[in-house]
């Protein structure tokens, strides 16, 4: 730094940006402690009340949901994400590979609204996949999928594949390819050779993808406020209801900062279980 | 001449039982690059085989090829006389030394050295016991809860050999083993591989670019230079009889002095050289003497006399080497030992050699 201060300058929107983040943090919990007024927009004196509302079995269960949600998408990421991502390191031939990247990452270039419609003509009574079974002759009548976890979940795996194929892709890609053939040459097969090597190698890889999947399932909202119409709730439509239905920001940001320690909490408990696995990064 | 260079004692041939592993024209090639040109190895059972050759010359491709993590374009792979050319490589019990060890990070030194008992079934009682001798016999006993990274070079490499020797593979291939380690430590190893050769009964195929290292450890030596086999043979038999000018000059410090056949032995700059006894050479073509540094003596009693001058003189402890410029200005280096002394810068010499000391190679 010495003998060029301009460079203390280029931190400056860096700095912007985190003191807006910060003002806005605090916004919101300074809303979170603060009375609802019936009919107003306006909020009253300190009160812990919003809190203790959350109680109720009701908001109760949409935060079990919320979890059970995020951790559903995260597994089928995560299981879908991984011959992804070892195809796109370990594929020989470049066509196969750029295949697989397009295959893989492509979803990002979309928005979560316009991905999220694309489901609704898929998943929808008269969609792609009920037109096409009952075409077939396999059902008679079309099956729920709008509006249902399944459905939800579905959704979601899409939205977060890109970032767990990349985020795996980078762990296998570090992984010296001497290793497998250490394996190989010491008598273990293709299977055996993955499931005691490149498996537990790439685990960081697991750890920081599914970990990512998780905390970004957490804050989606288009995907489950359109596929779950209503009749799947998480945290973030619970939170858009009460603010703009109800216009009760106080119990609205009280939310917002419950699901963000939940979030974060989860988050940490599974870094602690994994603490032994991490070591090998 | 070429009777002459191209002579292999008969006890040197491949010998007549079944080779532990042969290798029949395999070759290999990327696109329109040849890594590996066709060609024939034999190594008996037991045989401790040194391929040795310059970066690029193609020691890896043959060396994954043998153990199976490269496919050959051509060519046939047999050990012990059966066709393994397309077995895959876990199932070929073959042991691999890899050039960076490749010891599993997320293993401690004793599941690094279980590991290929594991995935052979064996209960863990006995498991357990082998695991335990063989860390005992690298000298590792006492280390086996560590983790690689928690290593010296000397130790990982170490690991390394006892995850290879613990199952006891017939055939041993090392990719540059100690290539990473330094000069003391490479001999304490080059030891502890001569020793653990010795009592195991293993072939090994052994993969270097230092020539020191293939000259102390081999029963025989292949030399490879540009995807193809230079010459192979003993240690004493490439050094004091190399097949080619390269092989000379790879192989320790090597005078060569150019000039054309004639009727009375080799005219150079310098003068009619005497050939080698038993060389009946064509006349008029191109040739080229070589002799090895200790061979080149000063004021000789017989043979040629060449005058020069020393032009530089180098101080290697147990000798000292000297560089005489001959008329011509080609050089000749020779050895000298610590009693017999050094000479001055400029000091006028005559050198010699005693005639049957030199080879005839093609220039």
């Amino acid at each position: 730094m010495r003998g060029r201060p301009f460079l203390g300058w280029f931190v400056a929107p860096g700095v912007l940006c985190a003191l807006g983040l910060a003002a806005a943090m605090a916004a919101v919990l300074q809303y979170a402690v603060r009375a609802h007024i019936p009919g107003s927009l306006g909020v009253g004196g300190f009160t812990l009340e919003n809190f203790s509302g959350m109680l109720r079995p009701l908001y109760a269960s949409v935060f079990l949901q919320t979890v059970q949600l995020c951790a559903l998408t995260a597994l089928f990421s995560l299981l879908a994400g991984y011959p992804l991502a070892h195809a796109l390191v370990h594929a020989r031939s470049a066509a196969w590979k750029s295949a697989v990247l397009v295959i893989a990452v492509t979803p990002l270039f979309l928005g979560e609204v316009v991905r999220t419609y694309s489901w609704l003509t898929v998943l929808g009574n008269s969609g792609f996949i009920n037109g096409a079974l009952l075409w077939l002759g396999l059902i008679d009548s079309p099956v729920q999928l709008m509006f249902t976890r399944f459905g939800v979940v579905l959704a979601l795996v899409h939205v977060t594949l890109p970032v767990m194929v990349i985020m795996l892709a980078a762990a296998l890609s570090h992984i010296n390819a001497d290793y497998l053939r250490a394996a190989m040459s010491l008598g273990a097969g293709p299977v055996r050779g993955f499931l005691t090597v490149t498996l537990p190698l790439s685990m960081p890889g697991i750890l920081a993808g599914t970990s990512t999947a998780f905390a970004w399932t957490f804050s989606a909202f288009a995907t489950p406020q359109m596929i779950g119409g209503g009749r799947v709730n998480m945290v973030s439509n619970l939170v858009y209801q009460l603010g703009f239905a109800s216009f009760n920001f106080p119990f609205a940001a009280s939310l917002s900062v419950v699901g963000l320690a939940l979030a974060a909490a989860v988050l940490a408990l599974l870094r602690l279980g994994t603490a032994r696995l991490e070591r090998l990064a | 001449m070429d009777a002459q260079v191209a002579d292999m004692p008969a006890s040197l041939a491949a010998p007549s039982r079944v080779p532990k592993l042969s290798v029949q024209r395999i070759g290999k090639r990327y696109g329109k690059l040849d890594a590996l040109l066709p060609m024939d190895l034999d190594v008996a059972p037991g045989e401790f085989v040194t391929i040795l050759g310059p970066s690029g010359s193609g020691k890896t491709t043959l060396l994954q090829i043998i153990a199976g993590l490269t496919e050959p374009t051509c060519g046939r792979l047999l050990i012990d006389g059966r066709n393994e050319t397309d077995t895959p490589p876990h199932r070929r019990g073959i042991g691999v030394v890899f050039q960076n060890y490749a010891l599993f990070p997320h293993l401690t030194v004793a599941e690094n050295v279980a590991f290929p008992l594991q995935m052979r079934r064996m209960p863990a009682a006995e498991l357990n016991r082998k695991v335990a001798a063989t860390l005992e016999m690298v000298g590792l006993g006492g280390l086996q809860h560590r983790f690689p990274r928690e290593l010296s070079g000397g130790q990982q490499q170490r690991v390394a050999l006892a995850r290879c020797f613990v199952y006891q593979p017939a055939l041993i291939i090392m990719d540059e083993p100690l290539g990473a380690l330094d000069r003391k430590l490479r001999e304490t190893m080059q030891l502890e591989i001569r020793r653990l050769h010795r009592d195991t009964g293993a072939t090994i195929l052994f993969v270097t670019h230092d020539q020191d290292e293939a000259l102390a450890l081999s029963d025989r030596i292949c030399l490879l230079n540009q995807a193809r086999i230079e010459q192979l043979g003993t240690p004493q038999d490439i050094y004091e009889r190399p097949a080619s000018l390269f092989v000379a000059d790879f192989i320790g410090l090597s005078n060569v002095l150019r000039g054309t056949l004639e009727a009375g032995g080799l005219r150079t700059a310098d003068g009619l050289l005497p050939l080698p006894p038993g060389a009946t050479p064509a006349s008029g073509s191109l040739a080229a003497l070589v002799i090895r540094p200790e061979h080149v003596e000063l004021d000789p009693a017989e043979g040629p006399a060449l005058a020069g001058r020393v032009t530089e003189t180098v101080y290697a402890g147990s000798e000292h080497r000297l560089v005489v410029t001959l008329g011509s200005g080609a050089s000749l280096i020779l050895r000298r030992t610590a009693s017999q002394g050094s000479l001055p810068l400029g000091a006028p010499v005559l050198l010699g050699w005693p005639a049957e000391r030199a080879q005839l190679l093609r220039p």
